[in-house]
């Protein structure tokens, strides 16, 4: 009843929520990404960021990675908000 | 190298522990070379595969897959789709990660497809067990048709088997590229029809390959290049979609098969030590402070930790030199052996201590983990700077020695972020020019406080650190606007759980930089030091014994004692050399910064090293025999006035303007030795060089007029 999915980049998920990768806007940052098994479908969410729109440390499925802020931007995700 | 060896590529992700894989297979038995037209280090070494086989080992860069995103995974593409390389192998060994395995197939799955026998090694299984998980290996094997062993990298366990089953594989070749061929979309198959047909090339996937990174491709021919073009542009190829369904397609193969064969106990209580840590470590305040804390203890080992051994080398060649001269005769060739080849000797040696620690520490952090988190902390502040979050360890032990440091660049991935470093990394003022600093501030500086608190000479060194840094960083950012890069620039990487350091690979990392150093740039400096010692010692004709008479008979006048005699002698002998008839001849490019030909002379042997400046003053000014201490030196130069023209010629101006001059000058032969090592070429250091030299001239000839 009335959810419905939006799509957020990664640099704009709050902290902790879990957003499920949806699309890349930058080829390269986007096979990166996938190499490193975080292709679409695969859920993320931000544990905490470095200051001055330093990266970003998340986590999927048990693994830290870190992105950079700008990197994030290019990344979208869909999340469910009631 | 016996061509018919067996020839095996060790391919895997990045931390897979993949070097302590080729460690075991190699041992000591390994040395580091080139890939063909690229700065990435290529680790070769031989194994026995049984007895009376031996294997040739090549230790690829950790890549993601072949889709390359930085210039180690370029090396990778390159070889993998050019059958003509010479790197090509044999066999591959695949190393993964089993608590990770369903990333690390991905690679495995695309190099399948080129037909090479494949074994795949599942490395960490003692991590896998601790953290509950069992995988079954048989089905693994079979569902991927690839013989799979369980190994530990650490304690060797089950490399027997792994070499096993290298001999087995290419026996019976096992044929895997129809194993599982991931559909291809019409147009792409069309593409890679008409490039098997017009190429010389057999394999579907490697024609694959061809398409998509054309550009990437150096080994391909011009014509070959716009071949494929025209073949993409007739069926809008598309890379990046392909790309990512081919991508897909596999994970959607990989995915399934993975869940299979492993079953996991306790998902949550893997990570969540390294949770712990990280909540602390990568903390927004805690986070830089226990960085800078850790590199200040970088830092003060190089600086204060490593002088001790340092010392003993010194004293040691001393020593040597000292009983070498008593039992060989004397003449030419004992002069050239002693001071020259040893003393250059010394002049490599000495830097030993220094790339030792330095390293020890750098690999501690690398085999951690901690370093991920180091570059997750500062990479977007050094990228304004052109670098990445790894060249701040370069930029801070580059305040030691700039030679340890240009070599740490070796782990920054993307070429223009560790070219940038290793261009600005010789700003930051090191250790050598100290000596230098500190008789130049002693003389031109005045020995008092402000505010009773601040010495002016303290604050005096303070700024010429200052202006190193601040060059160091401005620097970068020129070079950021100039150097086009053949990566893109971009973080988005793993941050691997924490582990125990592994001793044997930081031991091996230590002695593998040590011993390249030595060898490598060693060579450089060992040729410039004799050139340069030669220089000072000869003249032209018999200019010195000339001039050695002519000071002994100005000496009957002097009525001065044995010591200040011989100092006098000196003077005058280097005085007639080839250095210093070079810094007479140099003296007119200086003369505008306030420099005579003493300084001149000066600056050419401080080339060797900047320290030696002050005992190559001290020489001229005749007081050589002062050694250490700088007292008579100070005194020599503020009392020393030109005899024609009756003023100081050492005065304030000139040794603020030498100050200067010594912040950005590149006057360090071992450090353009260590950089064309790392650049594999003499291009870069020559930039280096006259960069650097512009900045100290016209920096040097700006703060002589305004003195």
């Amino acid at each position: 009843m009335g959810i419905t999915s939006s799509l957020v980049s990664i640099d704009r998920l709050p902290l902790g929520k879990i957003g499920i990768i949806s699309e890349f806007k930058d080829k390269v940052i986007g096979s990166r990404l996938i190499e490193l098994g975080l292709y679409p479908g695969k859920p993320v969410s931000v544990i905490r960021k470095a200051p001055f729109k330093g990266a970003l440390y998340i986590k999927s499925e048990n693994q830290s990675f870190a992105i950079g802020h700008q990197e994030a931007k290019t990344v979208l995700t869909t999340t469910l908000e009631k | 190298m016996n061509t018919n060896k067996l020839q095996i590529a060790l391919l895997g992700n990045p931390n897979v522990g993949k070097s302590s894989v080729f460690n075991q297979l190699t041992g000591l038995r390994q040395k580091v070379g080139n890939f063909p037209g690229v700065t990435v280090d290529k680790k070769v070494g031989s194994t026995t595969l049984r007895k009376g086989q031996d294997a040739t080992v090549i230790d690829f860069p950790g890549t993601y897959s072949l889709y390359p995103t930085s210039s180690d995974e370029k090396v990778v593409l390159n070889t993998f789709a050019n059958p003509n390389s010479k790197d090509y192998p044999n066999v591959i060994i695949y190393i993964a990660d089993i608590t990770n395995l369903e990333r690390h197939l991905l690679l495995l799955t695309q190099v399948q497809e080129l037909n090479i026998p494949v074994v795949l090694g599942l490395n960490m299984s003692d991590i896998a067990v601790k953290k509950g998980q069992q995988t079954d290996v048989d089905q693994l094997s079979k569902k991927l048709n690839v013989p799979v062993i369980s190994i530990n990298g650490r304690t060797g366990e089950g490399i027997e088997l792994l070499k096993k089953a290298v001999l087995e594989v290419t026996k019976q070749p096992v044929s895997t590229a129809e194993a599982y061929a991931f559909q291809k979309n019409e147009a792409e198959k069309l593409v890679i029809k008409e490039i098997l047909q017009s190429e010389s090339i057999d394999n579907p996937y490697q024609a694959s390959l061809w398409a998509h990174h054309v550009d990437d491709l150096s080994f391909l021919k011009a014509e070959t290049k716009q071949n494929i073009n025209t073949i993409r542009a007739n069926h809008d190829y598309n890379d990046m979609r392909f790309q990512i369904d081919e991508t897909l397609q596999r994970y959607n193969f990989i995915s399934p098969l993975v869940q299979n064969v492993v079953k996991e106990n306790h998902q949550l209580n893997a990570s969540s030590l390294t949770d712990k840590i990280d909540k602390i470590i990568t903390h927004k305040v805690f986070g830089p402070i226990i960085f800078f804390a850790l590199l200040l203890l970088v830092f003060q080992s190089i600086f204060s930790w490593a002088s001790a051994p340092m010392d003993w080398i010194d004293g040691g060649i001393a020593n040597l030199g000292e009983y070498l001269k008593e039992i060989l005769p004397s003449g030419w060739a004992t002069d050239l052996l002693l001071d020259g080849v040893l003393a250059g000797l010394g002049g490599v040696l000495v830097f030993v201590p220094q790339i030792t620690i330095l390293f020890f520490l750098i690999s501690l952090m690398e085999e951690s983990g901690y370093m991920s988190r180091a570059v997750y902390m500062f990479d977007r502040m050094m990228m304004k700077f052109g670098m990445s979050g790894r060249s701040i360890i370069s930029l801070i032990s580059g305040g030691a020695c700039a030679i340890p440091a240009v070599m740490a660049t070796r782990a920054i991935s993307n070429w223009k972020e560790r070219m940038i470093t290793i261009m600005v990394t010789p700003l930051i003022s090191c250790s050598a020019r100290i000596p230098v600093y500190a008789i130049l501030v002693a003389f031109a500086v005045p020995n008092e406080s402000v505010w009773g608190i601040f010495s002016l000479q303290g604050l005096a060194f303070m700024g010429l650190y200052l202006l190193g840094i601040v060059a160091t960083l401005g620097a970068g950012m020129i070079f950021k606007l100039i150097l086009k890069s053949d990566a893109p620039s971009f973080m988005a990487m793993e941050l691997p759980s924490y582990k125990m350091p592994y001793w044997k690979n930081v031991a091996l990392t230590v002695s593998e930089k040590v011993s390249t150093f030595v060898t490598e740039a060693g060579k450089v400096i060992i040729v410039i030091s004799i050139i340069l010692w030669a220089m000072a010692t000869y003249g032209p004709g018999n200019s010195i014994e000339e001039a050695a008479t002519k000071a002994e008979v100005e000496l009957q006048d002097m009525n001065l004692d044995e010591v200040a005699s011989a100092d006098y002698i000196a003077s005058k002998e280097l005085e007639a050399s080839y250095v210093g008839i070079l810094g007479k001849t140099i003296e007119p490019i200086f003369e505008p910064l306030g420099f005579d030909w003493k300084i001149s002379i000066a600056l050419v042997t401080s080339f060797a090293a900047r320290e030696v400046f002050v005992g190559t003053m001290a020489t001229i000014y005749s007081v050589g025999s002062a050694e250490d201490d700088i007292t008579p030196l100070r005194e020599k130069l503020t009392s020393s006035v030109n005899p024609v023209t009756g003023e100081h010629e050492f005065t304030k101006a000139t040794a603020y303007s030498l100050m200067i001059f010594y912040v950005f000058a590149m006057q360090c032969m071992a450090t353009l030795a260590v950089v064309k090592r790392e650049t594999k070429g003499w291009r870069w250091p020559f930039i280096q060089f006259a960069y650097m030299s512009a900045l100290a001239y016209f920096g040097a000839l700006i703060t002589y007029n305004i003195f």
